[in-house]
């Protein structure tokens, strides 16, 4: 949750974590020693259940499995792995004793990335660790940069759309608080206008900072054009009237360098689960949020307005 | 073989020394791994003894896997054909059940015991080593 939220932070490279799922302490031992000045975290579990665990709780770039574990066997974990969408984007080598060359087209056929035989050579294991996990992180830049809006650097609209969805629904679930903020600068296209893209594009990134400056769990996002949303999880609608009027005071305030005398705005439109009734869908939320962003807009900008009734600026 | 190269001591054969005794990277883990070895082999002996192979399966692949990798090839050669015989044995037993009976067939049981013996054997030679070292 909190990586997520602040996505402008989290797409640099990170010290890269292995999972070792191995029922032997002779082989994490190993591992843990030849891997010690690798720039690596290495984490261990001895079943595949415990493998499972912790690759949900720890989220490892790549798992080194063995075939033969007691309980589960090392088919059956990454199978569950594939399948489960918190964990299927994991990079997978198996590292085994068998030299059957169906058990490697097995394996590779599931999804696994890489196969080292046992015995290795460490030299190799540390290859072919390194290359899984560049593409690991390639892949990992590459998924969230395709979510993130290249300007500001907050959340686009398909991630949007699909985690107000996810959040709406958890709300529900948990019975749980959840507002949206919609809000627009005011005028923006006098701005270009007047002072060049160039700027309006600085302006633009300035409001992303104000939006997204907030507590981890906020989720901030650019709607489109000068438009932005951000989807507050446990937080009721008095709440969030309160965080917009902090933005919307914050940016007032701001002072641009190369246009000292300038002063810019924006309007907060907020809608929350209880405006929309037990059957109302995430649309219905953002459309009551977007009718309250109008009405902020008619009453003069400048102002956070909750459900069609503009509060005084 | 046993025979043949042990011409001197209780045990037989020269101790099997590790090359990466003297990596400042493993040393204290190869002796660790040494120490291990003295009560994996005493397991060995149980599992055997017993007749227990699910459980001399397991202590075989676990040395299989790693005893290369503290610079005991022997160890893990011998300690992988222990876990071939089983997987054999295994595989002979599921395909002709009725005709098998798993261990108590003298043959399999002869084949397993003298390959596990050739493991313990080569063990008992690490062991030695690390006393020797010591």
């Amino acid at each position: 949750m909190t990586t997520e939220s602040a996505p402008n932070t989290d797409y640099g490279p990170r010290t890269p974590r292995i999972l070792s799922i191995d029922d032997s302490e002779l082989m994490h031992r190993l591992l843990r020693a030849r891997l010690q000045l690798e720039q690596i975290e290495i984490c261990c579990a001895a079943t595949g259940e415990e493998g499972l665990r912790l690759a949900h709780e720890l989220k490892p770039d790549v798992i080194l499995l063995d075939i033969e574990l007691e309980g589960i066997d090392g088919f059956e974990v990454l199978q569950r792995l594939k399948e489960d969408a918190r964990t299927r984007d994991i990079a997978v080598i198996f590292i085994s004793a068998s030299t059957e060359t169906m058990d490697r087209v097995r394996c590779l056929d599931l999804g696994a990335v890489d196969f080292i035989s046992k015995p290795f050579d460490m030299a190799e294991l540390k290859a072919r660790l390194r290359s899984a996990i560049r593409v690991q992180q390639l892949l990992r830049m590459l998924s969230q940069r395709a979510q993130l809006d290249g300007l500001t650097a907050l959340w686009n609209r398909a991630f949007f759309d699909q985690r107000l969805a996810t959040e709406v629904q958890q709300a529900r679930r948990l019975g749980h608080p959840i507002s949206l903020i919609l809000t627009d600068i005011d005028h923006f296209k006098s701005v270009n206008d007047r002072f060049g893209h160039p700027f309006g594009d600085e302006v633009l990134a300035f409001f992303a900072t104000v939006l997204s400056n907030r507590r981890s769990n906020d989720i901030a996002c650019r709607y489109g054009g000068e438009e932005f949303a951000i989807i507050l999880p446990e937080v009721a609608a008095e709440a969030a009237v309160e965080v917009a009027e902090d933005m919307r005071q914050r940016f007032e305030q701001h002072r641009w360098r190369r246009n000292p005398d300038l002063v810019l705005t924006a309007s907060f439109g907020i809608a929350d689960l209880t405006m929309i009734g037990a059957g109302g869908t995430p649309a219905d939320l953002l459309a009551r949020a977007d009718l309250a962003l109008y009405a902020a807009k008619r009453g003069g900008r400048n102002r956070v307005s909750l459900e069609g009734m503009p509060l005084a600026a | 073989m046993r025979e043949e190269g042990n011409p001197s001591g209780p045990e037989g054969g020269e101790p099997l020394r590790s090359p990466l005794e003297n990596d400042p990277e493993m040393r204290s883990l190869v002796l660790w791994f040494l120490g291990d070895l003295e009560r994996r082999v005493d397991a060995i002996r149980t599992a055997l003894d017993a007749h227990d192979a699910d459980r001399l399966r397991i202590l075989a692949h676990q040395l299989a896997g790693s005893a290369n990798g503290y610079g005991f090839q022997q160890i893990g050669d011998a300690a992988r054909k222990v876990e071939s015989e089983i997987r054999y044995i295994n595989m002979h037993r599921e395909a002709i059940p009725h005709v098998d009976d798993g261990l108590e067939d003298e043959l399999h049981l002869s084949a397993l015991t003298e390959k596990t013996e050739d493991l313990i054997w080569l063990c008992r030679r690490a062991i030695d080593g690390k006393r020797g070292a010591a």
